[in-house]
């Protein structure tokens, strides 16, 4: 167990180990300006220096794109399984959604502000329109893919929609769903730092937007590496829930959890 | 779909012979089928289905043999002529009717018991009732011990088994099987063959069964109907009539008599000369 935990685990750490030390490796040979290009070491002190500020930033932002992913992936497997249920739906709505995935969130992010206001909402508006999509599509194409074999099964035991949706295309449509929610965990951390860029207060309790564009503005690049982490690591954590989710809910009957 | 799951509960357990207004014979009178594209798949195809028999249908890939029981069973209307459900006083609703289909159609993601139980469930029978009613009837295709087992864990065979299973839950009185062995290598399928066999002795459904092999036909068939091709049509109706065949009885001369009627009769069908109806 514990071998093959270090198995993993190991080609990344030393990986990760070996691009740090050429990077501080790099910052001692050239000797950047610590405004363009902050060592590792400072980056590790920002880190330590501003845990608490840090640690508060990542609970906010934690907070909001999960909160915009459980939306989002409510919404994502709602719809995709009416869209699937009917050929009309899907042939009017799915286009539009597709064409709405296109619009730029960056260029919608102040829009939100005057909708939702400042705050947290404007946050999860925006986590939810970037990780939406993947998810209703991932949830469209699983349903759709449902074998006509097993469709045809539930026909004869005269099953109702509801019953067949339930019982067949729901479980059937799990593997897909979980990949879609996968990509959508990801998105739903970004999509939050760009709803906190335009609406989100800064002060004393700051999630991780505000405090990139304040350390920026107070020319401290090593606490926007600082922060930069943080978020990576929080949209870790929303991935690694969703991927142990997904793990439970198939290892027993599906190929991709083995 | 029109399979008359509305007498799901009335007759349940009860052998259908003993009931009034009972089913006595199916009548396939005519039965043709054009498809949408234009193809004929199958033109005038008559025979009878005593109640209580086993019929199988035999002939080569292509001749109609899965459109047919399709028919049979609701799931497929045909283009010209009728299948009838006959009882002592005229024409019948279609009656119980349960499908196994070629491949075994279990959802990988439920164990075999709940498997076996889905149509129960689906039709609203409670949960210990219809767990009940799945293990036992799993005990009668001897998958007794893989109840808690996934589908993905089993045989070929074993997946077969508790296909059939799954059809026989609801107690039907009309057992369609589409080639319901015809994966498995022949050993299996004498085996499931047998157990075939006793099932049908033992619960008195009509079974109408569709295969490639002539001698699994000629093995549980109490009826055979031989059909060929280009249209689909059934050229002979052969009665094996092995009363109670035993595994023994493959290696017997009248056994082979009874193969090589069968064998006749296709061999006749498929010289083009010798004529379409
Ligand atoms: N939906 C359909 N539309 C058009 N043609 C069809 C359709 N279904 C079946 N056919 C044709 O009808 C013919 C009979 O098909 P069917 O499946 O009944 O054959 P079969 O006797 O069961 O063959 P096999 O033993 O290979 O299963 C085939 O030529 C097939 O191409
Ligand atoms: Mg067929």
């Amino acid at each position: 167990m514990i071998r093959r935990a270090f198995h993993a685990a190991f080609p990344p750490v030393a990986v990760v180990l070996a691009l740090l030390a050429a990077w501080q490796a790099a910052v001692w040979a050239f000797a950047p300006s610590e405004f363009l290009v902050p060592a590792p070491m400072a980056v590790a002190r920002a880190l330590r220096d501003g845990s608490s500020q840090l640690l508060a930033a990542a609970w906010l932002t934690g907070l909001s794109a999960a909160a915009g992913f459980a939306l989002a992936a409510g919404i994502g497997i709602v719809l995709g399984s009416v869209l699937s249920a009917s050929r009309f739906l899907m042939r009017g709505l799915y286009p539009i959604a597709t064409l709405l995935q296109m619009v730029p969130l960056v260029a919608i992010a102040p829009l939100l502000v005057v909708w939702c206001g400042y705050g947290a909402r404007t946050s999860i508006a925006s986590a939810v329109i970037v990780s939406l999509f993947p998810v209703l599509a991932a949830t469209l194409d699983g349903m759709r893919s449902t074998d006509p074999g097993l469709v045809e099964l539930f026909q004869v035991n005269r099953a109702t929609r509801l019953q067949r949706w339930w019982k067949l295309e729901l479980p059937w449509a799990i593997p897909s769903i979980v990949t879609g929610l996968r990509i959508a965990a990801g998105l739903a951390v970004i999509g939050t730092i760009v709803g906190e860029f335009v609406g989100a207060f800064a002060g004393e309790d700051a999630p991780v937007g505000i405090l990139i564009t304040s350390a920026l503005r107070e020319n401290r690049t090593d606490m926007v590496f600082a922060a930069v982490f943080v978020a990576s690591a929080v949209g870790f954590v929303l991935f690694g829930v969703v991927s142990l989710l997904g793990w439970v809910l198939l290892r027993r009957w599906h190929a991709s959890a083995r | 779909m029109n399979l008359g799951a509305a007498e799901h509960h009335v007759a349940a357990g009860r052998p259908a012979a003993q009931q009034p207004g009972a089913l006595r014979r199916i009548e396939v009178a005519g039965v043709g089928r054009v498809f949408e594209d234009g193809f004929e798949a199958l033109a005038s195809a008559s025979f009878e289905v005593p109640a209580g028999s086993l019929t199988v249908l035999v002939g080569p890939s292509g001749c109609g043999k899965t459109t047919l029981l399709r028919m049979i069973g609701g799931l497929d209307s045909p283009t010209s002529g009728a299948v009838r459900f006959l009882g002592d006083a005229g024409t019948l609703p279609p009656p119980r009717t349960a499908f196994a289909f070629q491949e075994p159609r279990l959802l990988p993601w439920r164990s075999v018991a709940a498997n076996v139980a889905l149509p129960l469930e689906l039709a609203g029978v409670p949960r210990g009732e219809r767990l009940d009613r799945a293990a036992s009837m799993l005990e009668r295709v001897q998958l007794a011990d893989a109840g808690r087992r996934l589908p993905g864990q089993l045989s070929g065979g074993m997946r077969m088994r508790a296909s059939i299973a799954r059809a026989l839950v609801t107690e039907p009185e009309l057992l369609l099987l589409d080639e319901p062995f015809g994966a498995l290598d022949e050993i299996t399928r004498h085996a499931l063959d047998d157990m075939l066999l006793s099932l049908h002795a033992r619960l008195g459904m009509t079974v109408v069964m569709v295969t490639h092999s002539i001698v699994e036909a000629a093995y549980v068939g109490s009826q055979v109907v031989v059909m060929a091709p280009a249209p689909g049509r059934v050229v002979a109706t052969v009665r094996p009539g092995f009363a109670q065949p035993t595994p023994a009885l493959r290696a017997t001369p009248e056994f082979a008599a009874a193969t090589a009627g069968i064998m006749r009769s296709l061999a006749q069908a498929m010289v083009p000369a010798g004529g379409a109806p």
